[in-house]
Parts: C-alpha cells; structure tokens; sequence
C-alpha cells in the first residue's frame, strides 16, 4: 500500500502542471506574509491577470508551433501590427462623430480585420516553413522583422494615440476580479486546449513534433498543417495585439519586445518540449500566472534595485528549468 | 583464470525495477571472434556498455590485461585498447574522413594546434591496416552505408585497439559488404585482435565467430564453441523456444487478378524502365543491393517521387500517386525501412503511434478525436500482432525492436490496406519476432491482400516470395519465379 502510494506520488511529482501549482501555492503565501495586505488583495490580483493576458496569449502562440517542433519569434510584431491598424482604424472612424452610433459594429469589424491581418501574417510563416522547409526559428525572424518595418512605416515609427476611450473602457469590464483582457486569455485558452487534446488537428501537431519524417511516411500532410498551426499563432497574435491596445490605449512597432523571451520561458517552464511533441496547455496558463506574480512581487519591493531584480528574476527561472529537467530526466540513468 | 584478454565476472545491473543483466560472466581471447548474440533487450548492449564504460556494473568485476576493475570509466577502457563500434558508427558526418579518422587521436595529444600533417598520417596508417581504399577527403556523410563501417573500423585501429567490439555492424550492410568486412576481421584476428561481434543473423554468426555467447532475459545462457551448437540449438537458445516455421511454401496469388502494374517506370536519378505486376494475395519481392533501385522503386509506389515517363496501374486503371495521402487513398501502406527515425514516435504512446495512420477515421466529422476508440482498436492490434508488453499507454521506445516493428505494421495493417509495401521489414528484428512477422504477412496475403517485401535479406525473400524482381543499378536484372528463387539465383542477379 505504501509503495503504491509513493508509485502514486512519483507520478504527480513528475507532472510538470502539479510542479508550478506548488510553486504557485509558495508564491502565493510567500506574498502573503511578506507583503501582508497589499500582495494578496483583489486589486493587485486584478492588475496581475491584468498584466499577464497579453503575454499569456503570446505565450499560447508560441506554443502551438513549438509543440510542432518549430518556433514563432514573430508574435510581438504581428501583435503589434495589429495593434496599431485597429487603434488606427478605430481613430480615424470613430474618432469622428459620425460613426459614433455604430461604435460597436466598428470595434467588431476592425477586430475581426486585424484577426484576418493576424491569420495572413501567420499562414506566410507556415508556408515558409511548411512548403519552402525555411527552419523555423529563421523564417519566423525574419518575417517579425518584415513585419517590424511595415508597422514602423505606417506609423513612422511613431505611437499610435487617440485611440476611442469606447474602445479602452472596456478592458476595464470585470467578471468578479478578472478583467476582460484576463477572460479573453482564458478563453483563448479552454479553446486551444479543446484543440490540443481533442481534436485529431491537435494530435497531428503533437505527431509532426514529435518524428516530422514518420508523420510524413503515416501519410500526415506535413505542410497544410504546418500552415494551419502557424495560422493559429498568427491568430492569437493578433488577439493579443487587440487586447494590449484596448489596455495601453496606444500601440507602437517595438512595444513590448521582450515579450517574445518571456513568452518561450512560459512555455518551456510549462512543461512544453522546446524540441517539440510534448506540451499541455494548463501548464501555459499556470506558468504565465506564477511568472507574473513573481514580478509582481518583486516590484513590491521597493528597495530592491532593478538590477537585482533582474538577477532574481533570471536565477529563479534557470533554477525551475534545472528542476524541470531534472525531474524529467530522473529516470533516465545515464545518457 | 584469466587467461582472455577481457573478461566479465559476475556482473549485475539493475535499471529502476529492471534486471538488466544477471550474473553475468563471459571471457574473451585474444585473436578469437566472439559472437555476442540475444534477443532485442536480452542485455547485449547493457553488457557492451559496461565494458566501454558508459555504464557502471550494480557489482562483479571487469578483468583487462589482468588488472581487476569494480567499475571502469570511458577513458579507461580505451586505454586498455577496447573500441566499440556502435551500429551508428558515432561518426561525424560534416567531417571529412580524414579528420575522423584522426580527430580523437589528434584531440587526445592535448595540443592547441592542430596539424593537419600529423592527422593525414594518422588516417593514412590506420587505413593501412585494413587495406581500405578511400577518399580521404570525401565527407562522412557522402559515403556509402559500407565505407561508414570500414571508417568506423579503421577509427578504432587508431588507438591500437586490442578488443573491438562490434555492435550489429553488418544490419545496414549488402551481402558484399558484409563479405569485405569479415575478411578485415580475419585480418585483425590473425594480428591479435579479439573481435567482440553482435549479431543476431544465424548465417553470420556461424560463418565468422570462434565462440559464441547467447543472452536471454539479462542472463549468460549459453557460451560455448562456434562448433559445438547448431543453427536450431542457437535459436532455441536466444529465444528460449522452438521455432518452427508454419510455412513452407510462399503464397503463389492470383495471377488473374493484377493489383498493381509498372509500366517502364522511370524516375531519373533511381531507377529506369521497371515493369513489375503485383497479384493479388502473393507476396512480391524485391530484391537488390543498397543503392540498387529498391527502395526507391517501393518509395516510389507509395506517392514519394516524380515518375519521369511511363506508369502506373491499378487493377488495370492508371493511376497517379503524386502524394503519400493519395496512396494512402489508393489502399497502399508503406513500412519504411528505418523505423527509429521514420517509422515511430518514440516519445509518444503506442496508441498515438498506432492511430497515425487513420485519424480521420478516429475523428468525427468536426475533427473530434475519439480517444476511447482508438485505445480500444489499440488493444486489439496488441492482441492480434501479439506486442509485448501488452500495454497500449507505454511509450514507443520502451518496446523492443521486433515489437516496434510490430507497431509499424500495425498503424498500417490498421488502415485495411489492400496492398502493403514493405521495405526491410525484419531489419535488427530477432529471430522470434522476426518469424511472428513472417507468419503475419502470410495470414494477410492468404486473406487476398498484396503484399511488397523491398528488402536485401536473400534468405527472407527466399522464404516469403514466389516471384521476385531483383534490381541492380536502377534496372531490373531478373525475374525469378518459383522454383528459380534460390539464394545462388538471388546472388548472382544481385551483384
């Protein structure tokens, strides 16, 4: 019986999900004592899901593809992109009274363009790499760069502002203590996850990242799917380029740059193979929440200088990287 | 009592709950071929890996040269002069010959600068040694399967190796090839060298080894004189049962029903005017050395090449398989030839591996995945293929290499596919599982599907196939039918 339950044990140790939920519960009461009424309230709690929505999706993007044994590096800058042509759009339409009544349908339709705007960016990535064999990690640089110049040419390298208050109120529309933009992230989410592990889609994507050539030879067309899967980054790209302009009320070619780092550290300290094929979505939400509160912890400190964050922040996510493979390697001998 | 240059005593290791290796002992003589032979996962490698150092022993000892080791580190064991060939080679394919040949030598001096004088030396003596003829200056990759394992021999002649071991050197290597390389191990016997060959191909173990030692289930069972067992004693002894072939005779098909037709099909760079029929119910072979057309020419029929001119027909319609999925449309499955890199998804479970091939039919309309179903039809293809270990949740590599195999086969045998390809079906498949393969695709081709055996293993399609294509230089050199498939037939119209 006690050699079951430690059989039992071994296993949830080795889920990456129940790892961060304890790392979780830690920061959560580490907070709590250290920064009594001020880490563990309902506003702070609301600013970090706030916070972490953006990156969150972002996150998601990169996912996908680096469960297909790729990468997307392109994400912040077609979120940016879309950014900028929907506060573009919404200014110059709704901006000027005449459009005022149909403030709703306006919002509906720019998103739903810059989606589209999202969807093209993100096919080009996967015909890049899925027909023309462009590694991934290339394509997806050199695409975001593409993508960087024209944003930077639309907007002459300058903010975009004057974005409607319509539009930016509503990322302050709540359900209990969750913001819009925390519940479009959650959305995003539950429906990837569908994807992931319902769908025979998400299957092939685990398929094609984990052995490319015998999908291949089981007769998975590689390609389509690979166009599909960045299609989907682009995509949720695209969200959350609409969701940050809604939030910062502007939008900017380069905004949120290091975005992209923090996104791979989500997915990777999610439990998500960087070499592909192995990756749950529960992991992607959970570590972009622990990520978050830490930081956000962390500025509580007043005295703390930034620069001795940044070497906590990056100490604390080398460890868990350490941990997390060697835990995942434990069983493994010697190789 | 030690009168071999290595020998294992007593050796035990053990891997989570698993007893790899139990008591092993073993001796190995100097100037003397020793056959290390077992079942996939009987504990070969275990053992071979404990005597490079890669592993240490739970307990027992390692005796080289007379000194005693509890336990031996990498470096050790190459200073004893102990070089292990793995089937991989472990060569470095962006690398000119040369700088394989000599790099660990010239790493080994410590100095910081590298002459490339010294190391063509060094190549150059070590190729010496074995009378190879090879472009120094042609890369690893570019060579072919056959110069890799000689380069890979001539590598361990570096170090003044005094015991080689060979891990399946000769499972990627022609019926030719294999010859060249056993007369390097004549060579390397007569100088001294012990020979430490794993093999599990009976007609190979008995043609070049002394002494023959047999693992089953991480245990010594057998270790003896090549002379003193016969080929039935050493299956009996790797598979701990007796094999008995259920059939005699290949399935002949129906020749008036013509499932698949080459008209002077020609792809260029492979192979040229190939006209082959495919019955249905029979079991096709195609035989031929590496390079020869054939794996190409199976390729080729499963949708994976540009057909320059002539055709293709299918029960007399022509047809155009331009993809991998409309030959998967057309009923035609592929097992490829290497299944670690293109057959399998190692780190995914047997369900997913299996499933693969079929998700559509898994799915809903919608593209909804039914789990459950494809669990259940899992378990079926355990049972039916008889895989073991019997649990569908395990992971692909954690099976042994007959039962990979068997996994193959089965996300194919899975789609109904009214005709099969296979290209080297039993390649480092043991004796057991190589036979439960055998009997498969009878019972499959007797239930009327057509079968294609793609393979250089005279002897496998000798035993499956009553009408076979030999190929050479992208042509066909032969037809055989009945009574003319011989192995002495096969041979001479293969090389």
């Amino acid at each position: 019986m006690a050699e079951k339950s430690g059989v039992y044990l071994k296993k949830i140790m080795n889920d990456p999900i129940f790892r961060i939920f304890i790392l979780m519960s830690a920061v959560v009461i580490f907070g709590a004592l250290l920064m009594p009424g001020k880490f563990l309230t309902a506003g702070n709690m609301t600013s970090i899901a706030k916070q972490l929505s953006e990156y969150g999706i972002l996150a998601l993007a990169v996912f996908i593809c680096m469960v297909s044994g790729g990468i997307d590096l392109s994400v912040v800058y077609i979120a940016n992109l879309c950014g900028i042509i929907i506060g573009t759009m919404l200014s110059k339409t709704i901006g000027s009274s005449d459009f005022a009544g149909s403030a709703a349908w306006m919002i509906v339709f720019s998103s739903a363009a810059v989606m589209a705007v999202g969807c093209v960016c993100g096919a080009l990535n996967g015909i890049l790499i899925g027909k023309l064999k462009v590694p991934a990690m290339l394509a997806t640089l050199g695409s975001g760069q593409l993508i960087l110049g024209i944003s930077t040419v639309i907007t002459n390298g300058q903010a975009i502002t004057g974005v409607p208050a319509v539009f930016t109120k509503l990322s302050g529309i709540k359900f209990w203590i969750l913001p819009l933009n925390f519940q479009v992230f959650i959305f995003c989410a539950v429906i990837m996850y569908m994807i992931m592990s319902r769908t025979s889609f998400g299957l092939r994507t685990l398929l094609i990242g984990s052995n490319s050539k015998a999908a291949f030879f089981s007769g998975i067309n590689n390609n389509r799917d690979l166009v599909k899967i960045y299609t989907i980054s682009g995509l949720l790209a695209s969200v959350s380029g609409i969701i940050s302009t809604m939030r910062m009320s502007s939008a900017k070619p380069d905004y949120g740059t290091s975005y992209i780092m923090f996104s791979i550290l989500i997915c990777v300290f999610g439990g998500t193979s960087p070499n592909g094929g192995k990756g749950n979505v529960p992991g992607i939400v959970l570590a972009a929440i622990v990520l978050q509160m830490v930081a956000t912890l962390m500025n509580m400190f007043q005295n703390l200088s930034t620069f001795y964050r940044d070497i906590v922040w990056g100490a604390l996510l080398l460890i868990m990287l350490i941990i997390n493979y060697i835990l995942d390697n434990r069983h493994v001998t010697k190789r | 009592m030690n009168d071999g240059v290595l020998s294992v005593e007593n050796i035990n290791k053990s891997f989570g709950g698993v007893h790899a290796l139990k008591d092993v002992s073993m001796q190995i003589r100097g100037g003397e071929v020793h056959c290390l032979s077992g079942e996939n996962g009987s504990g070969k490698s275990t053992l071979i890996k404990i005597i490079s150092g890669y592993y240490k022993p739970d307990s027992g000892k390692i005796c080289v040269d007379g000194n005693e080791y509890r336990e031996m580190t990498p470096a050790e064991s190459i200073n004893h002069g102990i070089q292990v060939i793995y089937q991989d080679f472990s060569l470095f394919p962006n690398l000119s010959v040369m700088e394989n040949l000599s790099i660990n030598a010239e790493a080994a001096r410590g100095s910081k600068i590298i002459s490339y004088k010294r190391m063509r030396e060094t190549a150059l003596r070590a190729v010496e040694k074995i009378n190879l003829k090879i472009d120094m200056k042609a890369k690893v990759a570019d060579l072919s399967v056959a110069d890799r394992q000689m380069t890979a021999i001539a590598r361990a002649l570096v170090h003044d190796a005094k015991v080689i071991i060979m891990d399946e050197a000769t499972a990627s290597l022609t019926r030719n090839e294999v010859n060249c390389l056993f007369k390097v191990i004549h060579q390397l016997k007569e100088e001294g060298v012990a020979i430490v060959f794993v093999s599990h191909k009976l007609d190979e173990v008995f043609e070049i080894s002394d002494s023959i030692t047999i693992f089953r289930n991480g245990m010594n069972v057998v270790s003896c004189k090549a002379s003193e067992i016969n080929e039935e004693r050493f299956s009996y002894y790797m598979t701990g049962r007796e094999i008995q072939s259920t059939q005699e005779k290949p399935l002949v098909g129906d020749s008036s029903r013509i499932m698949l037709e080459t008209k002077n099909l020609t792809v260029e760079g492979a192979f040229e005017d190939v006209s082959i029929q495919l019955y249905k119910g029979e079991i096709f072979g195609i035989a031929g050395q590496l390079g020869s057309g054939r794996t190409e020419l199976a390729m080729t029929l499963f949708g994976m090449a540009d057909i320059k001119s002539g055709e293709i027909l299918m029960e007399g319609n022509p047809i155009k398989i331009s993809s991998v999925q409309k030959a998967k449309q057309l009923k035609i499955g592929y097992v490829p030839e290497d299944r670690l890199t293109e057959g399998l998804f190692l780190e995914q479970a047997l369900v997913e591996n299996v499933a693969v091939t079929h998700l559509a039919d898994l799915s809903s309309k919608a593209g909804f995945y039914h789990k459950k179903e494809a669990e259940e039809e899992t378990t079926q293809w355990i049972d039916t293929l008889s895989i073991s270990p019997r649990n569908r949740n395990n992971l692909a590599q954690k099976l042994s290499g007959g039962n990979q195999q068997k996994v193959v086969l089965a996300k194919w045998l899975a789609c109904n596919p009214s005709i099969l390809i296979l290209n080297g079906p039993t390649v480092g498949v043991d004796i057991g599982a190589k036979q439960d393969i055998y009997d498969l695709l009878n019972q499959y081709a007797s239930q009327g599907m057509s079968i294609i055996i793609a393979s250089d293993d005279i002897l496998e399609i000798k035993k499956l196939c009553n009408r076979v294509a030999v190929m050479k230089g992208g042509k066909i050199n032969a037809f055989l039918c009945g009574e003319e498939v011989t192995e002495q037939a096969l041979i001479e119209a293969s090389i």
